[in-house]
């Protein structure tokens, strides 16, 4: 019994992973939420919706320095998801989120929305949990373009950014365990856009750490650290920022899991970079059979 | 495993590309061919999100008006790869006076190409803001 919850309860920890890996990507334009249908071994498939809510702080400047800065903005965020196990050691996620965003200056307010970019990612986890070492879990997907971008903004704020230009390939890989009563994941990913010129690729690694308390509930903690570079007329361009967060799941063995959260870009001088400060909180449910 | 083999590239840059280097902020500025002065104001200083404009006094070398130019601007967020959604309105007063108007969608550095086209031909020089 203890076996077999531990390993289930790999995927509620994977869910806590980051706050952050939520974004859409290397730019705070357009950031979504994220419903991650991901299934434990004894899992076959998941259905799920996630919603969120971002408040934008202060920035890091091009030192690094935390600053006030002259715009205000408040999202709502969603996502629907779905995954499938296909094999004790692979599985297939897909998520379509959307976002609402409002944003406001001295000198002028706007708003704006719709569906963003979706994600489908393959995730390999050939090696049951319970080893030493811990199991080692692969991610590769692909990030389609299907929101909004820049590009097709019609709002000067661009509060009408859902997505990025161009489609990207996203890859992670993370190592889990469950020592006793405590789970942890240590894990990098990254994402590479392609064929857009001067969009940042991304590089972030996260960990996190978190407690079972009695059957059905369990409390995580994170911490993720993301980098970005482009490349623009022979130049190298650099952002970074470094996130916070935890949250409470509950579920009930193949049956659901709902979890609520909050994450805040650490406002710390040298954690981040030509980046902005934000709060957010999540919440979702998803059904697992 | 491509992310570990493109971890050099944020922390030394590529081998034919330059590493970050931010321009400062400048009030007079010479084309890269040499052929146009310019002296830049923007409105309000320091920039901020939302409406802006860049004020131009466009001359020759030696000091003496260039009206009539055609004068463009391509304005770009480095860091996070993109630009503004609508392209900014170029106006001539006159006497070798120029305004541009655009709309700065966030705080951050940002990047300016004027491009001027005039009497000595074509030229452009890149400034740069840090937006507040």
């Amino acid at each position: 019994m203890w076996s077999l919850r531990t390993t289930c309860a790999s995927a509620a920890l994977l869910l806590a992973l980051a706050p952050g890996e939520a974004r859409a990507g290397a730019c705070c334009v357009g950031s979504t939420a994220a419903t991650p249908a991901v299934l434990g071994e004894c899992e076959r498939w998941a259905v799920g919706f996630g919603v969120g809510g971002a408040t934008h702080l202060a920035r890091w400047d091009a030192e690094g320095h935390i600053t006030a800065d002259s715009l205000d903005e408040r999202a709502l965020t969603s996502s629907v998801a779905a995954g499938w196990r296909w094999s004790r050691s692979g599985q297939i996620t897909a998520e379509l989120p959307g976002r609402l965003t409002w944003r406001a200056t001295d000198a002028m307010a706007e708003s704006g929305g719709g569906l963003g970019d979706a994600r489908v990612t393959a995730i390999l986890d050939p090696i049951e949990e319970k080893t030493t070492l811990g199991a080692p879990v692969l991610r590769l997907g692909a990030r389609l373009p299907s929101g909004r971008s820049w590009e097709e903004s019609e709002a000067p704020l661009q509060s009408d950014v859902t997505g990025l230009v161009g489609p990207a390939a996203t890859a992670g890989l993370a190592l889990n365990r469950t020592m006793g009563r405590v789970p942890w994941s240590l894990g990098v990913s990254g994402e590479l856009p392609v064929g857009v010129e001067g969009a940042p690729m991304l590089v972030a690694a996260a960990g996190s750490v978190g407690r079972y308390l009695g059957t059905d509930w369990t409390v995580t903690a994170s911490l993720r650290h993301e980098r970005t570079a482009a490349v623009w007329q022979q130049q190298s361009y650099r952002s970074a920022r470094t996130t916070a967060g935890a949250r409470i799941i509950r579920g009930q063995r193949l049956a659901w899991r709902a979890w609520a959260g909050a994450g805040v870009d650490l406002p710390v001088s040298g954690l981040g970079l030509e980046s902005p400060v934000q709060a957010t909180a999540t919440g979702g449910l998803v059904l697992v059979r | 495993m491509w992310i570990l083999l493109l971890t050099p590239a944020f922390t030394t840059g590529c081998a034919d590309v330059e590493p970050v280097s931010r321009l400062e902020r400048v009030d007079e500025a010479v084309t890269d061919g040499g052929l146009y002065a310019l002296t830049l104001s923007p409105v309000p200083d320091p920039p901020v999100a939302g409406p802006a404009a860049l004020e131009l006094l466009v001359t020759d070398l030696d000091g003496f008006a260039v009206e009539g130019a055609g004068i463009a601007l391509d304005i770009w967020m480095p860091d996070h790869g993109h630009g503004v959604s609508q392209p900014p309105i170029v106006s001539d007063r006159g006497d070798g006076e120029y305004t541009a108007e655009w709309t700065y969608s966030m705080p951050g550095y940002w990047e300016l190409t004027v491009e001027v086209s005039g009497p000595e031909g074509e030229d452009n020089v890149v400034v740069a803001y840090d937006v507040r």
